[in-house]
């Protein structure tokens, strides 16, 4: 699909297991086809169950971060694996916690 | 060559009723319930469909979207000649109200395309769709807020317990708009005030119906206002009974994953051929990113045996849509739902104040499953 990168790229997540992200692939899907246990759920960008940590390369989001994502973890290299293509061979932290949806905001709780 | 055409059903047909109604105004009533009378016997008659198949050239199957856009347009510029003629005002009442029904596929189609959120073109072209029946907002609350909290209180389009069709239409189209701008206005925190009113897709999209509206005004005046509005309220009824009918009831604890039994499915052959595979709405949860003519049937799902606009019909029809639905929730308690759903389900059919519900939060009082 075009604007897509054509090369497979290498992921190495935090405890050290590596995969590999083909070209054209979500980070989640490659995690998910190599049988890795990611956190993940709503699959379209906006739950941020999936919110993971790119340490060392270069990654693009599908989608405007700003869905999902507060404003200081956008400038921190935080990503919806979802919604990410690896640019180059990417270390990934996939420890942070599945935060609360950041969406829809401030409303009322569930009762 | 019969899997190319299975979906082609609503740009065959839609242009042509839409032809014959402004020649037969009179008629013009007859035309929904004539069309759902069709899709009800297709869908009694035939054998389900659970098939799966795999297209040689998908980009025929994918031009559906498009063209029913101009479809679209092509029905709602019959309307706005006709509202421009001498047609009495119950004529184009009938008029109106028909073709909103026969539109009202372009939220099927908006709703394929703005889930293809990388792809710019069409996201553009779903938005178009969705706008032109007077609804772009859907293309930021389903992404972004259905699809999030499906089967949970936090979603505008999930129908509660007990909730009758009526009640339910007029609080998700409100909650959807609230959702809508709540997700905006968030996405957009930060910026300067004009780039945050520019930006803002929600503000674009009641732009784009603006257009449309201003057509309507300006070559049919009043008449061409009244026909207008009254194609967004037909169009979005049967938008929001779709809604209604594929949650309908369903629990879920809150950031716990969406599953199979989070959406009720049908496999009958118009409402996936017709519609389509909306129906087939479980695997659409599970994965949005498959293109309709790829979903799946899903086991483990609840299942809606008479067809999306049976369920409609019933569902128009609240005392007995409580009757269908009582026991099949029942059942899905009992057979389907974890633990903590349980619990979430007792407290929503005591809050639900239906009779039928209320017995079945109280132990021993469950009414039936279906067998």
């Amino acid at each position: 699909m075009s604007g897509r990168d054509a090369m497979d790229h290498g992921v190495r997540l935090h405890d050290g297991r590596v995969f590999t992200v083909k070209a054209g692939e979500t980070l989640l899907e490659a995690a998910l086809r190599c049988g890795l246990r990611v956190p993940h759920n709503c699959r379209v960008g906006a739950c941020a169950t999936c919110r993971c940590k790119v340490v060392s390369g270069r990654a693009r989001s599908l989608v405007d971060r700003a869905y999902a994502l507060p404003q200081e973890e956008l400038g921190n290299a935080v990503f919806l694996a979802c919604q990410t293509l690896p640019l180059s061979d990417l270390v990934v932290d996939w420890t942070l916690q599945p935060g609360e949806p950041q969406l829809p905001p401030g409303d009322d709780p569930e009762s | 060559m019969h899997h190319y055409l299975k979906h082609a059903f609503l740009i065959a047909v839609v242009p042509l009723v839409a032809g014959l109604l402004v020649l037969a105004p009179r008629w013009a009533f007859m035309a929904p319930l004539f069309l759902m009378a069709f899709h009800v016997a297709l869908d009694m008659g035939t054998s389900r469909d659970t098939t799966v198949p795999s297209y040689r050239f998908p980009r025929v199957v994918d031009a559906y979207l498009y063209l029913h856009i101009a479809v679209t347009v092509f029905c709602l510029a019959m309307l706005l000649w006709f509202a421009a003629g001498p047609a009495s005002w119950l004529e184009l009442l009938g008029a109106s109200f028909t073709v909103g029904f026969l539109i009202s596929g372009s939220t099927l189609v908006g709703h394929e395309l703005t889930h293809r959120v990388t792809d710019r073109f069409a996201m553009l072209a779903g938005r178009v769709s969705l706008a032109l029946v007077g609804d772009a907002q859907f293309s930021i609350s389903h992404v972004y807020g259905h699809h999030v909290n499906v089967a949970t209180a936090k979603d505008a389009a999930t129908a509660r317990r007990g909730e009758n069709l009526y009640a339910f239409a007029v609080r998700s189209t409100l909650g959807q708009y609230r959702e809508a701008w709540q997700i905006e206005r968030r996405r957009l925190r930060g910026r300067s005030r004009r780039a945050r009113a520019l930006a803002n897709r929600v503000i674009s999209g009641l732009g784009m119906t603006a257009v449309v509206l201003a057509v309507f005004w300006l070559f049919a005046g009043w008449r061409g206002l009244a026909a207008y509005a009254l194609v967004w309220a037909s169009t979005k009824f049967m938008f929001e009974a779709v809604n209604y009918i594929e949650h309908y009831g369903l629990v879920r604890v809150p950031g716990s994953p969406v599953e199979a039994r989070h959406s009720w499915d049908c496999s009958t052959r118009a409402a996936c051929n017709i519609l389509l595979n909306l129906p087939r709405h479980a695997h659409h949860h599970a994965d949005p990113s498959v293109k309709y003519w790829a979903l799946r049937p899903t086991e483990g799902s609840p299942d809606l045996p008479y067809g999306y606009i049976a369920h409609i019909a019933l569902a128009m029809i609240p005392p007995l849509w409580h009757r269908f639905s009582a026991p099949r929730l029942a059942e899905w308690d009992a057979t389907m739902a974890t633990p903590g759903e349980r619990e979430l389900a007792a407290l929503a059919n005591r809050l639900s104040g239906h009779r039928l519900l209320v017995r079945a939060a109280i132990p021993g009082e469950r009414p039936s499953p279906i067998n």
